[in-house]
């Protein structure tokens, strides 16, 4: 009871010291609730992705009655949803038909429909893109078999083939009320993903369920670290121990040094309690008992900063996202795990950087009770000197300043400490701009839509029905294998487009003509170097073959260097494969010798936008219009893109903060009890004259010097820092990005230094206005 | 019976040549008031450390019944101090945020040790301290202060009362009912009690009186 009165009296004493160091513990355990609660709900939302990229954690196929009807009943499988699969004919393919309820299809259709809509009668189907005949449109009728008799389904909406739903979409799907006989599959969610691969084993086994009967989405348990591979949970378990490593390295920091101060300053109260018979080891406990009473209040600042400072970054994110349409929300999970992983990581952090202290406060001699402990500073006879400045500088104030700041010992952990933080800070963020800038790339066209077949027209009037698009490039093309031709395009399919006489008089060139596009080689010297697919000055003709009938036709085109401001650059890349532009007349004239059909053909329409904002409504009226058609949103891509680098640039940045700021707390907490143990010294100033004013300036030009150097030595070494990471990154790559200059994070620094030596411009002018002169100098 | 023997004691602090103190001896009975005289810097307050175990020897040996204060380790010399000496100084040397009843109890305390309400209202009013008995140090004058100090002292019971020029910071009239609290517990409750002092006012009223000069010790009834 003693003990704990002591330390808390010690504590009620000196209320601006406390407080501070509660608010630098605080900004420490916010940093550890904030990055384990963001880690916890990163984890969950991604789970939650992982999830509905199948619609469910685990599928069982292929189910009898009985089977079924087991499994219905295990209160592991929450959200069940049930299927029946028959098998139908197209031709001599066998097609899988999925039918569901309507409840079922309102859940879970709208994640496979990539054109068209969802089936509403039992006529009407959901197809799968490949089983599309050429030219199928939307509304159209396509006819498979059941058993040797014909049945009709009407295309409603189109599906992808290759979507991972565990709603099988590799055939048709219709919708029912009831449900017909055939093959059941039941889709479910589990109430709990842990040991979640042996508990759907136990289950499976009990149903009678084999196996290869049953798939878990491996890729979400993954996430919640539910593998059967060790090094996947490793990887769970080493992010998390690798963020609290770090983190704890600036909160041992923090807190060893505001123990520290404290244990310097109450030298003489402990060496009054060892001489009223306080053994160490008691001592060691006052000590180790302040440290948890401050941590208290500080694991509460952190729990209420920390996950509120979570939920407003994860609020800001998702605004991000819908912004740019980015099919990824991050949820906000607080749960029990990461609130008590982090109280025992603070808690134990306190224990650890205040053992040192207390054990040092437990050595303090009974003498020190009697006996002035600090005895005149020691000051080498190099600083007695006057240096290069003290010499030449005549105000009173600024050398009373550069004398005491020259003079004065036990700076060196606060100037490692700035320039580590200041270091840090710039480094990490002038790293993180380099690493994660935005790579979205604004040339080339907004959509690429390309369909099977010559569609030119119909593509081309959806396009300009649309009102949207500023520029068009829309034509069919076809491959053929160069047999002769210069070395970086023998033996390698050629793109020819076949150019209309309406979009030839948009082109520059005549026909034909080749848009020669750039490839990366090594010189002689082994250096990477960017040369053209054809030389410029080839002059030869280019033989080329088709597959169908092994015949070959011979063309010398025009070699035309791309252009990124022509028509044709929409659908020919700069860094991509060469292309060649035909008349109609040509290829009409090729189809015959090489026996060429409209099967051979695709049309490829590329777009840019007026406004890039229609990307969705000019890919929506394609997919409307185009069965099986195949779309490139740029606009969604690239802002998708900038959506993940902002995500990650914002919570590397955030935590890179909250990192220095720990730091800086530090920082604060040393140069404010320096202060008050130097309140004695400043109330002699003022008793033989010295105004409150003149003294402030001498402290703040004190102050400035530390901060000051601090500022410039971090910013250079973390310059440094952010040049030798990116250098390394981009090492060997031949079009390595031009450097970001870390200047928004000196910017930063800056701004946050002269914020903090503003701060202790003012408190030390209050104090030295509103400190009891006489009862200081009483003391001596 | 001897309570108190300290034999060729001798400290040296680092850095000096000569030794604080030179080879002292010295015996103090039970029950005996005690005052050692010197002018300053001569070791007085350096012999007192010493007896009481605040301080170590670089030579000699310092027994309280028969216990070797050398043979002590840290934690056991704290608990003797605690437990068999009471100590007192010039500059009362309280806790600042214990109050005057909380001062007092203090030694008793970290012994583990709950002091009866009624002994604690008796030892109060002893000390004239009742209706300050939930004050701050702070709040205190110098003569109260030191009687909070003394309080402290007692509590225990000690074996030995090490009392430094406690009347070196107060006027007359409160070093006067300082002396005579001492004397109230050395005559009725028989506490030996040792008194540093340069007033010879103070040492007037030992019973005896050692002196010590250039840590040498005079007159000293070994």
């Amino acid at each position: 009871m003693i003990i704990a009165k002591i330390s808390w009296q010690n504590l009620r004493q000196t209320p601006a010291r406390t407080l501070l160091t509660i608010l630098a513990m605080g900004i420490a355990a916010t940093l550890a609730v904030a990055s384990l609660v963001g880690l916890r709900s990163a984890q969950s939302s991604l789970f939650t992705y992982q999830v509905a990229q199948t619609q469910a954690i685990v599928r069982f196929s292929d189910l009898s009655q009985d089977q079924l009807h087991r499994l219905i009943k295990e209160p592991l499988l929450i959200h069940q949803r049930r299927y029946v699969t028959t098998t139908l004919h197209h031709g001599k393919d066998a097609v899988p038909a999925v039918t569901v309820t309507p409840a079922v299809l309102r859940k879970l259709g709208p994640a496979l429909l990539s054109g068209g809509r969802l089936p509403r009668t039992a006529s009407e189907a959901l197809v799968t893109d490949t089983l599309l005949p050429e030219g199928t449109a939307l509304g159209d009728w396509l006819t498979l078999t059941q058993a040797g008799k014909p049945r009709r389904v009407r295309v409603v909406g189109v599906m992808n083939r290759y979507s991972p739903s565990y709603l099988d979409p590799s055939g048709i799907i219709q919708v029912r009320h009831t449900l017909p006989e055939g093959r059941d599959t039941l889709m479910a969610d589990l109430a709990t993903t842990r040991d979640a691969h042996n508990r759907v084993a136990g289950m499976a086994a009990k149903a009678g369920v084999g196996p290869t009967q049953y798939q878990l989405n491996d890729d979400a348990l993954k996430v919640m670290g539910e593998s059967d591979k060790a090094k996947t949970r490793l990887i769970i378990v080493g992010t998390v121990a690798g963020v609290l490593a770090v983190i704890s390295i600036a909160a041992l920091l923090l807190i060893y040094t505001s123990i520290n101060l404290t244990v310097r300053a109450y030298r003489t109260r402990y060496g009054l309690l060892r001489s009223l018979g306080t053994t160490p080891k008691q001592l060691r406990r006052i000590v180790l008992s302040e440290a948890l009473m401050l941590l208290v209040p500080a694991m509460i600042l952190g729990l209420g900063f920390g996950v509120g400072g979570m939920a407003v970054t994860l609020g800001w994110l998702n605004r991000l996202f819908a912004d740019n349409d980015f099919a990824f929300a991050l949820r906000l999970t607080v749960d029990w795990l990461p609130l008590v992983v982090a109280a025992g990581f603070m808690t134990a952090v306190t224990l650890i950087a205040a053992a040192r202290p207390a054990w040092r406060a437990s050595r303090v001699s009974p003498i020190a009770a009697i006996r002035a402990l600090d005895a005149s500073p020691r000051v080498s006879k190099r600083r007695l000197r006057p240096g290069f400045w003290l010499k030449r500088i005549k105000r009173p104030t600024l050398r009373l300043a550069l004398r005491n700041y020259r003079r004065t010992d036990r700076k060196a952990t606060m100037m490692v400490t700035l320039i580590a933080t200041v270091a840090l800070f710039v480094g990490l963020t002038g790293f993180t701009a380099n690493f994660l800038r935005d790579y979205a790339d604004l040339t080339g066209p907004d959509i690429i839509a390309t369909a099977g077949g010559d569609r030119v027209a119909a593509a081309e009037k959806v396009l300009v029905r649309t009102g949207a698009v500023k520029q068009h490039f829309v034509a069919p093309h076809f491959g053929l294998e160069v047999r002769r031709g210069p070395l970086f395009l023998k033996g390698f399919d050629l793109s020819i487009y076949v150019v209309s006489k309406t979009l030839a008089r948009k082109l520059k060139h005549p026909l034909p003509y080749l848009v020669d596009t750039k490839i990366q080689t090594e010189n002689a010297q082994g250096k990477t170097v960017m040369r053209y697919t054809v030389p410029l000055d080839y002059a030869k003709p280019l033989v080329l073959r088709g597959q169908r009938n092994k015949r070959t036709v011979s063309v010398t085109p025009t070699l035309v260097p791309y252009n990124a401001q022509t028509p044709e650059a929409l659908v020919v890349y700069e860094q991509g494969e060469a292309a060649l532009m035909i008349s109609q007349a040509q290829y009409a004239t090729w189809r015959q010798k090489l026996g060429l059909s409209e099967r051979d053909l695709q049309t490829t329409a590329a777009a840019t936008l007026t406004n890039p904002n229609d990307h969705k409504r000019v890919a929506q009226a394609l997919k409307a219009n185009f069965a099986g058609i195949t779309i490139i949103d740029a606009v969604a891509t690239n802002q998708e893109s900038y959506a993940m680098t902002t995500m990650m640039r914002v919570l590397m940045s955030g935590f890179v903060a909250l990192l220095a700021l720990v730091s800086l707390a530090t920082i604060v907490n040393h140069t404010f009890a320096d202060l008050m143990a130097s309140r004695q010294s400043l109330a002699m100033m003022q008793s033989i004259g010295t105004t409150p004013n003149q003294l402030t300036a001498v402290k703040s030009l004190e102050y400035a010097f530390l901060l000051g150097q601090g500022l410039l030595y971090g910013g250079i070494l973390g310059s440094a820092v952010s040049y030798g990471l990116t250098m390394l990154l981009f090492q060997g790559s031949s079009n390595a990005p031009a450097y970001i200059w870390p200047t928004q994070g000196l910017l930063v620094a800056a701004t946050a230094i002269v914020a903090i030596w503003g701060g202790f411009v003012l408190a030390t002018h209050r104090l030295l206005t509103h400190q009891n002169i006489d009862a200081l100098i009483r003391r001596v | 019976m001897s309570i108190l023997t300290a034999t060729d004691l001798t400290k040296t602090y680092p850095g000096e040549e000569q030794p604080a103190l030179d080879h002292v001896s010295l015996r103090i009975e039970a029950g005996e008031f005690v005052a050692i005289v010197g002018p300053s810097g001569s070791g007085k307050s350096t012999l007192l450390h010493m007896l009481g175990g605040v301080d170590r020897p670089t030579e000699g040996h310092v027994s309280l019944y028969d216990t070797d204060l050398g043979g002590l380790n840290e934690t056991q010399l704290a608990i003797f101090r605690r437990r068999q000496v009471g100590l007192i100084y010039q500059f009362y040397n309280l806790m600042p945020t214990l109050t005057v009843a909380e001062n007092i109890t203090l030694p008793a305390e970290l012994d583990g040790k709950k002091i009866p309400e009624a002994e604690l209202t008796d030892l109060l009013a002893a000390l004239g301290l009742t209706a300050k008995a939930h004050a701050l140090p702070s709040q205190l004058s110098g003569g109260q202060q030191q009687r909070v100090a003394i309080g402290r002292a007692l509590i225990n019971q000690p074996a030995i009362v090490l009392a430094d020029e406690p009347t070196g910071n107060l006027d007359q009239k409160n070093s006067q009912e300082i002396m005579e609290l001492l004397h109230y517990a050395n005559v009725k409750q028989g506490q030996t009690v040792i008194v540093i002092t340069h007033d010879p006012q103070v040492a007037a009223q030992a019973q005896r009186v050692l002196t010590i000069a250039d840590g040498r010790l005079t007159e000293a009834n070994a």
